[in-house]
């Protein structure tokens, strides 16, 4: 910001507040994005998962813009959509890892709060991308943290994307929605200018003359 | 084992073990003075680390105190912690790892006075968790603790102490320290061989990189310094610093290197010993046994080498003595086998002679008896009985040739059994009492054997069983039938006074008899007979129900 960009996307709540000391820039939430889930393929986790304790998480736990978990979840309704492939039953776990994508901080905040909760041998561990997507596949793990959008344009196709990758969503699995987040828009007034278009979502325009 | 091998053996033993005490003695002697000589040196490193540890801990505390002083000046502090300002919250909890950064910690938590922490640099997300053991140990122990500390990776081994502030009249604990790992246990290693490992009451606690691999057992010269360990309580860890010393490896290499060539020496000269030895002592022996294994009681006299004038001498004098004894033994009994042979044959003899001279003796009382009473039938009745006279005669005759081969040799020929059996049950002269009845099948095969053989059988029998009829009198009975299996069976029977089991069991052994008189010989010549034929022979008896004798020759008609 400092540097002059015109445009910058941050879900860093201290940058925001930041910015609204400035008077050269000017900044806008954008719409609630993504969801952080915890995907679990025995059962769900010994935690709570009310609404309370989720906007815990969110006010608490993360250093983002984020709310408690709000439905409706696209991944919920499969009316209408191919039955997703199911595979058999998992054999028990054979470690106590919370596995998360290494470099996202929200999971890792996540994972990191549910371990703390835990307690017990539970361990949250980073893996690289490609690492914890074969991890996820193989359901090995006590628990998965990671994000899916919001909003999908093909309900169908995600639903089928996401259980091809969790196949053992459907015996004994879960996916228990924690918080959403948003990003945040920051532009320089004398370059950029953001408005409103009439379904609500934020146009970035030249300003003003 | 042979004796060269026990001797070999025990002369291994008997070098190689005392070698071997002298060498473990002597590197074990090595060993303890050498540690002696170095573990003061090992001491003074230990106190060396102590105080290390102390100055670790007092710059520990030294860092808690100034993060105390600093949180008593801190207004968003005091708007989160005391005041519970929901815009400062992110700040309180984000403040002990901001904290630990500027202090260098690696373990930094806040925590109010029910125990509850309220922020923690190396754990963030570990709020609220209620955690009142640590500072209550930490004040017990007053100093530095080991702890095992948590974190989101997995627990870690951390060097903490405990200070405290009151904000607002309120409590708050600071529990801060160093982490323990196996970079922390170098810093203590300041000199080349040093090495320091920690022991804890539960090793698996002990990450492997906390530990820098080295046991007591591999140590040259060690020290353990005590440490304060809290896990649910206090409990004592020790910092183990052992020195490796370099030159007692030195050493050992060179006493092994001696020691192992001492060994091949004294196994090399022992070995050679012992088998020189044991030729010495075994080679006579062998002849010893060579020749006791040639000992023959016939042949020539067992000839020992008895000149030496050991014990292997005096074993050798009283082999050919006990050689000699044997041997005169043998000839002795030899001797006895030979008089009780002749024994025996002349005992056959009388009772074949007997059992032919018997129907000739008939004829001639029946001779003498028609020519006193009927002088004029006398040539009629000798014509009769003539052929009767000639039978005992020839049997007679073919007894003598027999004997006088010694080893009378078995004819193979037809034989008509019934012929047998009639002519013997009317050549058998009997009191009026006894009745000698024969019940011939039509349909037998003619026996394969020797006539004389079978009549001798028939015979035998026939005398047995008459001679086993009380005074009383009684019918012997001579069949004849062809067996199942195409064999001529000839079946003797009687009803005398019978046979008890224990009678059966001994009825064909030579010389057993019931009878004064008897000489023990008529049944086992039958068995003997009998076998020489290639047939077989069984008796059925009982006490007061008569015997019954079945022999069964092979026939000259297959089956």
């Amino acid at each position: 910001m400092d540097g002059g960009v015109d445009l910058l996307l941050t879900d860093s709540p201290t940058l925001a507040a930041y910015a609204a000391t400035r008077a050269d820039v000017t900044s806008l939430p954008l719409g609630w994005d993504r969801t952080w889930v915890v995907a679990t393929p025995r059962g769900s986790l010994a935690v709570d998962t009310s609404q309370v304790f989720r906007a815990g998480l969110a006010r608490d736990a993360v250093r983002a813009d984020a709310r408690a978990g709000e439905g409706p979840y696209w991944w919920t309704d499969t009316a209408g959509c191919v039955a997703p492939t199911v595979r058999s039953a998992l054999a028990p776990a054979s470690t106590h890892g919370i596995v998360y994508p290494r470099d996202d901080a929200v999971a890792r905040s996540l994972a990191e709060r549910l371990v703390a909760i835990l307690g017990g041998r539970a361990t949250a561990v980073g893996l690289a991308p490609n690492a914890f997507a074969s991890a996820l596949t193989s359901g090995s793990e006590q628990a998965y943290v990671f994000p899916l959008p919001r909003a999908t344009r093909d309900r169908c196709r995600s639903i089928a994307e996401l259980s091809g990758a969790t196949t053992w969503l459907g015996v004994q699995g879960a996916i228990v929605p924690l918080i959403d987040t948003r990003l945040r828009a920051v532009v320089r007034r004398d370059r950029l200018a953001l408005r409103f278009t009439w379904d609500s979502t934020v146009a970035i325009v030249a300003p003003h003359p | 084992m042979t004796f060269r091998s026990r001797l070999l053996i025990a002369f291994a033993l008997a070098t190689v073990v005392p070698l071997a005490m002298l060498g473990v003695g002597v590197r074990r002697q090595l060993t303890a003075r050498l540690v002696a000589q170095h573990q003061q040196r090992v001491d003074g490193m230990a106190r060396v680390a102590a105080q290390d540890v102390e100055r670790e801990s007092a710059s520990i505390a030294s860092r808690l105190s100034t993060l105390a002083g600093t949180l008593r000046t801190d207004d968003r502090f005091r708007m989160a912690a005391v005041r519970g300002d929901p815009g400062e919250r992110a700040y309180l909890l984000d403040w002990a790892e901001q904290a630990m950064r500027t202090t260098g910690l690696d373990m930094l938590q806040l925590q109010d006075s029910a125990g509850r922490i309220m922020s923690s640099g190396h754990f963030r997300n570990e709020f609220d968790r209620l955690e009142p053991e640590v500072p209550r140990a930490l004040a017990m122990a007053k100093g530095a603790v080991l702890v095992r500390a948590r974190a989101p990776e997995g627990p870690f081994l951390a060097l903490v102490r405990a200070d405290s502030v009151r904000v607002a009249d309120r409590r708050f604990d600071l529990v801060g320290g160093v982490k323990v790992d196996s970079a922390f246990l170098r810093r203590f290693a300041r000199e080349e061989g040093l090495r320091v490992a920690l022991s804890i009451p539960i090793p698996r606690m002990l990450a492997p990189d906390d530990t820098s691999g080295l046991s007591a057992r591999d140590a040259n010269a060690v020290t353990a310094l005590p440490i304060r360990y809290f896990t649910d309580s206090l409990t004592t860890a020790r910092l183990v610093i052992t020195y490796d010393i370099p030159e007692l490896a030195l050493l050992r290499r060179d006493v092994d290197q001696w020691f192992a060539a001492a060994l091949m020496v004294v196994v090399a000269a022992g070995l050679a010993l012992a088998i020189w030895l044991s030729r010495r002592l075994s080679e006579p022996l062998a002849t010893l046994t060579h020749a006791a294994s040639t000992i023959d009681l016939e042949g020539p006299e067992l000839m020992v080498a008895a000149s030496r004038d050991d014990e292997i001498g005096t074993l050798a004098r009283r082999l050919g003595s006990m050689s000699t004894r044997l041997r005169a033994s043998a000839a002795r009994l030899r001797q006895a086998e030979r008089r009780a042979t002749v024994g025996d044959m002349a005992r056959q003899v009388n009772h074949d002679i007997k059992n032919g001279l018997i129907p000739i003796r008939n004829v001639l009382r029946h001779l003498v008896q028609v020519q006193e009473e009927q002088p004029q039938d006398l040539a009629t009745v000798f014509g009769e009985r003539r052929s009767t006279l000639e039978s005992s005669v020839g049997y007679l005759d073919t007894l003598a040739r027999n004997y006088a081969r010694l080893t009378p040799s078995v004819e193979r020929r037809a034989v008509d059994v019934n012929g047998i059996a009639t002519e013997i049950a009317a050549s058998t002269a009997v009191a009026s009492t006894i009745k000698v009845r024969t019940r011939l099948a039509d349909a037998v095969p003619r026996a394969f054997g020797d006539p004389v053989i079978v009549r001798r059988i028939i015979d035998n029998l026939v005398r047995n069983a008459i001679e086993s009829l009380d005074a009383g009198g009684g019918d012997v009975t001579i069949a004849t039938s062809r067996a199942p299996n195409g064999a001529v069976r000839i079946v003797v029977a009687d009803t005398g006074r019978g046979m008890s089991q224990d009678e059966l069991a001994h009825a064909f052994d030579d010389f057993f008899t019931t009878k004064p008189d008897g000489t023990g010989l008529g049944l086992s010549v039958v068995r003997r007979l009998t076998t020489d034929l290639n047939g077989s022979m069984r008796v059925e008896s009982a006490p007061g129900q008569g015997t019954a004798f079945t022999i069964e020759l092979p026939s000259c008609t297959p089956s």
